[in-house]
């Protein structure tokens, strides 16, 4: 047990500096706990100012017992700190393992403590297993025992990884709105058993009819595969309640527990199956440790990938943190970690970041009421433009929760604020602990009984029976089309149309596999490459800081697989980052730089993207006039930090907010919402594909009639892909030559339905395949995402959204009619644009003269819209009044 | 190490049992009270042998509930430092083994395992093995006790199987 001998300091306590006076123990002399081994003398500080100063005498005993091997100090030395290595003791028993107040390897008491000051007990703080009360290890030991890991690991080709379940591999909720539905669901499937076996019996008799009234829940295809548990009271943590909460319906709770509904995420047996050949594999979760097990032993009933390898928030010992450093105390260059949520680790390198599955739609993650709230990491990804703020996949009648409450946990939003408020301090008080999961459970409570699922559906459903009553014929069309590629769909389509609200559509685990395989295959590529000799393989595992020249460091893969993302990019923010603040303190910019781009202030010759929030800033024409810029929308910027991949700018540029027609100054009014920008059809000078690519994408739902699938289509997302295909659908619709009868009676419909007219979100989501459909879920999870990040004042009033919308065929109407000015010529532009720039009002005051010479009555009318808007800043409404002016212009050159 | 040991033990008694059935009532909660107990100074109380004598039941003042001292002997089980004792693994970890030595917790280090025992994380259950020897949940082993941790309800136990004639048992 003996090992290399330990060094021994003198207590913090002397009153440095002292100056040796005797040594009285020699070398390979063995000594016991409290043997004197030397004396000092120092001089005392004066206690009265007049006193002179004494010198006085003081004895240092040895606080542990063993054989002394060396002294490096002397007689007459004068020792100034507590840092200075006294001697070298060796010690038969260094305790580096203690377990239970016990020496786990020479099974000595731990606890006892004497006048020496010197703690055994300290030697080995480091808990690094994952049980709350398990072995504690020193410093020393931990070392060994991660070396032996890690050749373990090397010698298998494994790493480590860890994996977080609420909202990264599964979804949880108490929502019991879900138990009534798979209840719905099996006694469907019951029937439908039955169903299939009775025909045969009674030769098909009046038995088909009811299998085809029989509907299902829209739910159940989605749920088929949610585990359900019942966790006790005693799995909240608290083991008595406040006095206050004696009510007997909120009791319900505290006396059963909940039942609790886990849904993986799809593609998750494939995930932990494919990953624990190349992944030894840990759960580290804020779920209490019953919830932690019940959910691994839904998705690992076996327990063989994560074999008994659980971390819960019982055993992490932080409530708002999660900790590498408690699994693997010494060396994290073969961890890797995957987590929904950046701000817990702390942006470790070792992260790879999840986008959080929100199955159980505004739920949230259930066990994080007492995280900070994730304002934390979605500030990082700030604003997005003004137009993706409202953005939701949802129906449109009133706020609906999920729209109107952007956080993570919509119905516990008042018990949610509390607890950010208090989650910054309360980081180890054990009252405030207990509170938080007293509010925790508080909120489970709350989901319980308010059944957010239910609303929502429910929601849903009267939408959905409001848009069937105001549905024309062909839109109607084009739904069932959309609604047949649902499998669960029963035949009878005409008088189905329950929505589903729950959506089985998730693809993020194939990208993280994916990037999870890279990251192991560049590892131990740059593993094979190194000198493989044994003394390079300590020389890492040694070390808690490997040197530089140690490829094989996930730390150095995963941050150079982020890299990659913007490679070679520059990047300019327009917008984005607040004035006042320094540029290069932004998180933002942080991001940006830790994702590969190069960042930049001003314009130079090296700027290859101009990120920007919103229309008509100074940046953007100055972009649009050295033309080789790519200017998109901050949403390019998010979603490719989200996938960590580069996304096809095509989909995010910035449409030139040049209109061409008489009804353009309601959309060129507004800075803000990119639909609001239908009209412009200006390809970008770089981008010669525009014309082409965005219809392309569009697919097969363009080619009904395309009046139709531009009303419906467009209407998926406020989202600019939807403009570019909306655009792209009115180019086509020039192309076909509609006549305009069709067109105008198209508009007159579509203004009659009026505002249900939203209600075609869904279905376009599910309904358009290939690329395009993908884009539009992709871009729908986003924003439920950051919706949460950017609620504030930047909501604009749907209603004025939709009006710009039904405008719609008209203007491509009035386009077709200026069909020259469509197509117009790339140098016309370009001269538009510089006469734009050297006129640029931002530059000079404007007299209200001026301003009414302007006023044409269109932009009378868009000036009410701005006012209606409310929330624009002086900016902005310059810089509308500069677009009127040159709309008007353009108006009295093609009048003229 | 098992000791029959002479022990005392006292129970209070409502008035509402006083009657016929008082002795047997006596008894029933005796064993309830005291079988799987565990005392820092005798260790547990494995069963109780005979009772020596139940008490003369003493009526206390003010709430006439009554006060029997009940003597008995009991089988009591104490380990000691430098014991041996038999066990079962109950949990592996990379840090060592669990075993359960009737209803003693010991711990033995992954230290104090031969070192030809080396520790297995992808198997499942979790194990360590060697050539010859497998140890994982429910394996019967043989430890020898380096150190006790002795509070007023609980007694832990630190073990060693590294020593001759030490380890898996079949």
């Amino acid at each position: 047990m003996s090992s290399s001998s330990s060094q021994l300091f003198l207590p913090p306590g002397t009153p440095f500096p002292v100056t040796l006076v005797t040594i009285q123990a020699k070398p390979s002399d063995s000594v016991q706990r409290g043997s004197p081994l030397l004396t000092y003398s120092f001089s005392s500080q004066p206690s009265s100012p007049g006193e002179r100063p004494q010198v006085l005498f003081g004895t240092w005993d040895c606080p542990v017992e063993g054989t002394i091997e060396r002294w490096c100090v002397k007689e007459r030395d004068v020792i100034t700190s507590d840092e200075k290595v006294v001697l070298y003791i060796s010690e038969p028993c260094k305790h580096g393992v203690q377990m239970g107040g016990l020496c786990a390897l020479c099974g000595k008491d731990m606890t006892q403590s004497d006048y020496t000051g010197f703690s055994n007990e300290a030697r080995a703080s480091i808990q690094m297993t994952h049980s709350a009360n398990g072995p504690k290890v020193s410093l020393e030991e931990a070392q060994r025992i991660e070396r032996e890991t890690a050749e373990h690991l090397l010698s298998t080709r494994k790493l480590s990884l860890i994996v977080d379940l609420d909202q990264t591999i599964v979804h949880a909720t108490v929502d019991p709105t879900v138990g009534d539905w798979i209840k719905e669901g099996e006694a469907w499937e019951a029937r439908q058993a039955n169903n299939k076996v009775s025909p045969e019996a009674e030769n098909g008799s009046n038995e088909p009819s009811q299998v085809e009234d029989d509907e299902v829940n829209p739910n159940w295809e989605a749920l088929k595969d949610v585990k359900k548990f019942r966790l006790g009271p005693e799995s909240f943590g608290l083991p008595s309640w406040p006095d206050k909460r004696t009510k007997g319906k909120e009791r319900a709770v505290e006396t059963q527990g909940c039942l609790y509904y886990v849904k993986p995420r799809p593609g998750w047996l494939g995930f932990l199956s494919s990953v624990a050949t190349k992944y030894e594999m840990h759960v580290y979760t804020m779920g209490t440790r019953a919830y932690a097990e019940e959910v691994c032993k839904a998705i690992d009933p076996d327990g063989k990938f994560f074999c008994g390898r659980i971390l819960s928030r019982d055993e992490s010992g932080s409530l708002t943190q999660k900790s590498l450093q408690r699994l693997f105390p010494v060396d994290t260059s073969m961890v890797v970690i995957i987590d929904d949520r950046a701000d817990v680790w702390e942006w470790s390198p070792n992260l790879v970041k999840v986008i959080p599955y929100d199955f159980f739609v505004g739920i949230g993650d259930i066990n994080s009421t007492f995280l900070p709230k994730l304002d934390a990491s979605t500030s990082t990804v700030p604003q997005m433009p003004p137009a993706t703020a409202g953005r939701e996949p949802q129906t449109d009648p009133g706020p609906t929760p999920s729209a109107s409450t952007p956080g993570p946990l919509p119905d516990d939003s008042q018990s949610n604020t509390i607890s950010t408020s208090s989650a910054d301090e309360a980081v180890a008080a054990e009252i405030l602990q207990k509170e938080m999961i007293a509010r925790n459970s508080l909120a489970l409570e709350a989901q319980v009984e308010e059944r957010p699922l239910a609303k929502l559906q429910e929601e849903l459903q009267e939408a959905a029976n409001g848009q069937l009553a105001s549905e024309s014929p062909a839109s109607s069309i084009s739904g069932q089309g959309e609604n047949t590629s649902k499998p669960s769909e029963t035949p009878g389509e005409k008088h189905h149309h329950r929505k589903a609200l729950l959506k089985n559509d998730d693809v993020e685990l194939q990208r993280i596999k994916r990037l999870l395989d890279i990251v192991h295959e560049q590892f131990f590529e740059a593993y094979d490459t190194q000198p493989s000799d044994n003394g390079g393989n300590a020389k890492i595992l040694n070390k808690a800081q490997p040197s530089s020249s140690i490829l094989y460091d996930v730390r150095i893969i995963i941050p150079g697989l982020r890299l990659q993302t913007f490679d070679g990019l520059h990047i300019l923010f327009s917008s984005v980052i607040p004035l006042d603040t320094r540029p290069e303190t932004t998180d933002i910019w942080n991001l940006a730089e830790a994702f590969g781009a190069s960042c930049h202030t001003e314009f130079s010759s090296e700027v290859t993207h101009l990120v920007a929030a919103k229309r008509g800033t100074a940046k953007i024409d100055q972009a649009r006039k050295r033309g080789n810029i790519k200017i998109v929308w901050l949403a390019w910027f998010t979603d490719s930090i989200a996938r960590w991949e580069r996304q096809d700018e095509t989909s995010y540029l910035m449409d030139e907010p040049r209109s061409l027609s008489a009804t353009a100054p309601d959309t060129a009014s507004s800075p803000a919402p990119p639909d609001a920008q239908q009209i412009s059809s200006d390809p970008e000078p770089d981008a010669d594909d525009w014309d082409v690519e965005p219809g392309s994408r569009k697919g097969d739902s363009g080619t009904v009639t395309p009046g139709v699938a531009a009303q419906g289509g467009g209407t998926v997302d406020e989202d600019e892909l939807d403009d570019l295909k909306r655009i792209s659908e009115e180019s086509r619709n020039l192309e076909l030559s509609l006549s305009w009868e069709d067109v105008d009676e198209e508009l007159r419909e579509f203004l009659a339905s009026g505002d249900e007219e939203d209600d075609n979100d869904d279905e376009d989501d599910d309904g358009d395949d290939g690329a395009s459909s993908k884009g539009v879920r992709r871009r729908s999870g986003n924003d439920r995402r950051e919706t949460g990040g950017s609620v504030s004042g930047t909501s604009t009033p749907r209603t004025r959204r939709k009006r710009l919308r039904s405008l719609t065929p008209s203007e491509a109407g009035l386009n077709s009619g200026n069909d020259d000015l469509l197509r117009s010529p790339l140098s016309k532009r370009k001269k538009l644009a510089k006469e734009r720039q050297n006129a640029s009002r931002l530059k000079e005051s404007i007299s209200p003269e001026e301003f009414g010479h302007y006023a044409l009555p269109t932009v009378a009318n868009a000036r009410e819209e701005d006012e209606e808007d409310g929330d624009e800043d002086d900016e902005s409404i310059f810089g509308d009044d500069d677009e009127d002016d040159f709309l008007a212009r353009e108006l009295e050159e093609e009048m003229g | 190490m098992f000791f029959i040991k002479e022990l005392t033990h006292t129970i209070m008694l409502h008035p509402s049992y006083f009657g016929p059935r008082m002795q047997q009532y006596l008894e029933s909660k005796l064993y309830s009270d005291v079988e799987g107990t565990c005392s820092g100074q005798f260790g547990f109380i494995i069963a109780v042998v005979s009772i020596s004598d139940i008490g003369k039941g003493m009526v206390l003042s003010g709430n006439g509930q009554a006060e029997f001292v009940t003597r008995y002997r009991a089988i009591v089980f104490k380990p000691f430092k430098g014991e041996v004792v038999d066990g079962v693994v109950h949990n592996v970890t990379r840090m060592g083994i669990f075993a359960e030595v009737g209803p003693l917790n010991c711990f033995v280090s992954q230290q104090l395992l031969h070192p030809d025992l080396k520790f297995d994380p992808s198997s499942n259950p979790p194990s360590y093995t060697s050539q010859d020897q497998v140890i994982e949940n429910n394996t019967k082993i043989r430890i020898k006790i380096i150190g006790t941790r002795v509070d007023a309800t609980e007694i832990f136990a630190i073990g060693t199987i590294k020593e001759d004639h030490l380890g898996v048992i079949e």
